[in-house]
């Protein structure tokens, strides 16, 4: 009998979770080279009786949301947009990472680095320097810097077999264990900037249909929990 | 309920991007302002399910774990140096840069500002000064009789003197250029103080480098383009209202359960 109120509460608690992952989309509605992602629910079946097995919910985030956001022309001459299926190559503390935010600049040492000073990495994966200046940088769509007509470098372009596998870590970077593959068809491009792929839309009708789904469930307890009571008065009134 | 401050981690940052907007639009007409533009960075996430952890000892592991978002930061707000229109002001001592270049200004503590305001003045004292009385580095006198000043694009200051047909060189402005100049500190009064991460300046000859030639008359607007400006006002305060409404749907949330018997 109590299975009905575990089994809607691993619902409403995989809800809730959900609200979380559509607040955090949400949030970052503006957030340039962002990718959502949503959850997917799956059943984990339990045995109650021989005859009979119930299914509980459990949430799961799967791959993020791959799709490109709209590009944004900025005019910015550090500001890259780089194609579906590839990622910049960054160097952290922590080892190298892969973002879609090109949204660069120059550090004091001529490199090219994120807003949070980590270098960007060329295919060799060696940090990017631009000593000519960004007045005359020109990039062509597959990743090459050149100053002048001087190749300067070429964007490590990272693709993924596994994109499911990327971990968020937070601040637009992602770590794998996988050893990326190069991104022969993202294109890049310069003076563009990736908005966040968060459709305002979307989201709004997922936020309603978790908060109805919430109630549902809610409702579901409820009218168990009216069963219950009539069953005890029952059977107090058949003692009676 | 982790969604309520996810969303109020969204409507911070888009308060930061609507103050940010304020501050363009009222420095629309500054001389040599340059408009600012805020950078969002997703925050941390917590691992429910790790990806990637074992699921038996057969080596199977969990292909997509739970990982959740905690919202949204703000992680920089910086400028963009992009050239501003040039104003004709018919006045002599206006001057603006057409390039990357800045103006050196010596400040009262002795340490060198660097702005793109090119509005000068002659001090009490004859010096070349900005529009709060600091002189320009290296001073450049103007003496007392001259009756015509003229500045050419690489900087030279001639004066001509009353009855006399010869102009005479009374000093040659420089710029300063910097690798970042994003990672230059502003401090306010359209000035911009040296860090490490603009890298040092290099002082150089109008026109030459990527300083960009002095032109004499002008004055550099801002770059706020007020028609962007007014589209990321209507982008922002419709994220904001999206977020209140998460923290709403939050709240209804949290209201169903408190009707729990």
């Amino acid at each position: 009998m109590e299975n009905t109120g575990y089994v809607a509460l691993s619902r409403q608690l995989a809800l809730q979770n959900r609200l979380a992952v559509l607040a955090h989309n949400i949030a970052n509605a503006e957030t340039t080279g962002f990718l959502g992602d949503d959850m997917t629910f799956q059943q984990v079946l339990s045995r109650a009786e021989p005859s009979r097995s119930i299914a509980f919910v459990q949430d799961l985030t799967p791959e993020p949301d791959l799709s490109e956001g709209e590009l944004r022309m900025t005019g910015g001459p550090l500001d890259f947009a780089i194609g579906r299926d590839g990622m910049f190559a960054v160097q952290t503390e922590g080892g190298v990472r892969y973002t879609r935010a090109g949204h660069f600049r120059l550090d004091q040492d001529d490199r090219l680095v994120t807003f949070d000073g980590d270098p960007v990495l060329d295919v060799d994966e060696q940090p990017i320097r631009l000593p000519g200046g960004v007045d005359a940088l020109e990039v062509a769509t597959d990743g090459t810097l050149s100053v002048e007509g001087e190749v300067v470098g070429q964007f490590r372009r990272a693709s993924f077999e596994e994109p499911e596998r990327l971990e968020r870590e937070g601040a637009m970077l992602f770590r794998t264990d996988e050893a990326p593959g190069v991104a022969a068809g993202a294109e890049v491009h310069q003076g563009a900037l990736e908005a966040s792929n968060v459709e305002p839309i979307l989201a709004m009708t997922r936020l309603m249909e978790t908060n109805r789904a919430f109630q549902k469930t809610q409702k579901l307890i409820e009218t168990q929990h009216q069963m219950t009571r009539k069953a005890v008065e029952r059977l107090l009134d058949v003692r009676g | 309920m982790r969604a309520l401050n996810i969303a109020a981690t969204g409507m911070m940052a888009q308060q930061l991007y609507v103050e940010t907007i304020s501050n363009n639009i009222a420095n629309m007409t500054t001389t040599g302002y340059k408009r600012r533009r805020p950078e969002f960075q997703d925050l941390l996430y917590q691992n429910q399910r790790r990806i990637g952890a074992q699921t038996s000892d057969v080596g199977t592991m969990v292909p997509a774990g739970v990982q959740l978002g905690l919202g949204v930061k703000p992680a920089a707000v910086y400028r963009v140096h992009e050239q501003g229109d040039l104003q004709n002001t018919e006045n002599r001592l206006d001057l603006a840069i057409q390039g990357q270049g800045f103006f050196v200004i010596e400040m009262p503590d002795g340490q060198n500002g660097y702005t793109r305001s090119g509005q000068f003045q002659i001090s009490p004292d004859g010096l070349l000064v900005n529009a709060d009385g600091y002189p320009l580095a290296p001073a450049i006198e103007i003496p007392e009789d001259a009756v015509e000043v003229s500045i050419n694009q690489s900087g030279v200051v001639e004066v001509k003197f009353k009855g006399e047909v010869d102009t005479v060189e009374v000093g040659r402005i420089e710029l300063a250029t910097f690798v970042n100049p994003v990672g230059l500190e502003a401090i306010g009064n359209n000035m911009l103080l040296e860090t490490t991460a603009s890298g040092p300046a290099t002082i150089a000859a109008p026109g030459t480098e990527n300083a960009g030639p002095v032109l004499q008359a002008f004055l550099e607007s801002s770059n706020v383009d007020p028609v962007t400006e007014m589209t990321m006002l209507i982008t922002a305060q419709r994220a904001y209202d999206l977020n209140s409404k998460v923290i709403k749907a939050g709240d209804e949330m949290m209201a169903t359960v408190t009707q729990l018997r």
